[in-house]
């Protein structure tokens, strides 16, 4: 519980966009591989557990399960092409483009926790 | 390896190249024989990936495998004049198809482009990531 505490999920967010951005690159590259099957990481569930919600009321859901912060790779099933490949293009390209501007906006939201933390250090 | 993501979406622009240019050779070649005065076989190329083993996440680059031919048939044309033709007046002439190559070449345009959209983005969040520092 330090006074950079609250930067960790943010930075977990970032760490799992950039990973998930690099997937989908995978999958673009290997457009015209035969046989070749789409992946994805799924991580939104894990990511909730880790930003700590408060319980002020016993009635309330427990946010967290125990379990430690894990990327988990999925294989698409999508339809198969003439050449068995499964990925669809401009549903990669989509999925990068949502994922560069998630990325982009949790880092931009690090950039201002870190400003702040160093307003609070400058002591002005 | 931070980078990772550039090789990969490297390995594809790479790939498509060689698509665009065995198309554009298979183009050039229509109508060429060899200098036995066996037609031109069309060559088609294979790709696979290969995984690059990097943490937990798997990440697949692609590579060309080899560079087969094309087993179908070769076209033939009755030109009895012609010092190649057979018995019977056929010429054998390669089993390339224009329009199909054609049609290749526009193919691999529109996955080179995406892998450099790729490419781009990527980039774009690394150097994103740098502006943290200037916090």
């Amino acid at each position: 519980m330090g006074l950079f505490h609250q930067l960790k999920p943010i930075e977990e967010g970032i760490n799992f966009f950039y990973r998930r951005s690099e997937v989908i690159q995978s999958n673009i590259a290997n457009v015209d591989t035969p046989f070749y099957k789409p992946k994805d990481l799924v991580f939104e569930r894990e990511l909730d557990k880790s930003l700590k919600l408060k319980r002020t009321d016993p009635r309330h859901i427990d946010p967290y399960g125990g379990e430690k912060v894990t990327f988990k790779e999925v294989t698409l099933d999508e339809i198969s092409g003439y050449d068995g490949n499964r990925v669809n293009l401009d549903k990669e390209l989509g999925k990068l483009a949502e994922t560069a501007i998630m990325a982009r906006t949790l880092n931009e939201t690090l950039r201002k926790e870190i400003g702040k933390l160093k307003l609070v250090i400058g002591g002005r | 390896m931070i980078f990772k993501g550039l090789e990969v979406s490297l390995s594809g622009m790479l790939v498509q190249r060689v698509r665009i240019d065995v198309a554009s050779s298979n183009l050039a070649n229509s109508n060429s024989v060899d200098e036995n005065g066996r037609p031109y076989t069309r060559k088609v190329p294979v790709f696979e990936s290969v995984l690059i083993k990097e943490g937990e996440v798997p990440l697949y680059r692609v590579k060309v495998k080899e560079i087969k031919e094309d087993p179908s048939p070769y076209r033939l044309k009755y030109d009895p004049g012609n010092p190649l033709a057979d018995s019977k007046g056929y010429v054998k002439l390669p089993n390339v198809d224009p329009l199909r190559e054609m049609v290749d070449v526009m193919s691999a345009m529109r996955s080179y482009e995406a892998n450099l959209t790729a490419f781009n983005t990527a980039k774009g969040l690394l150097l994103n990531a740098i502006d943290i520092l200037k916090a």
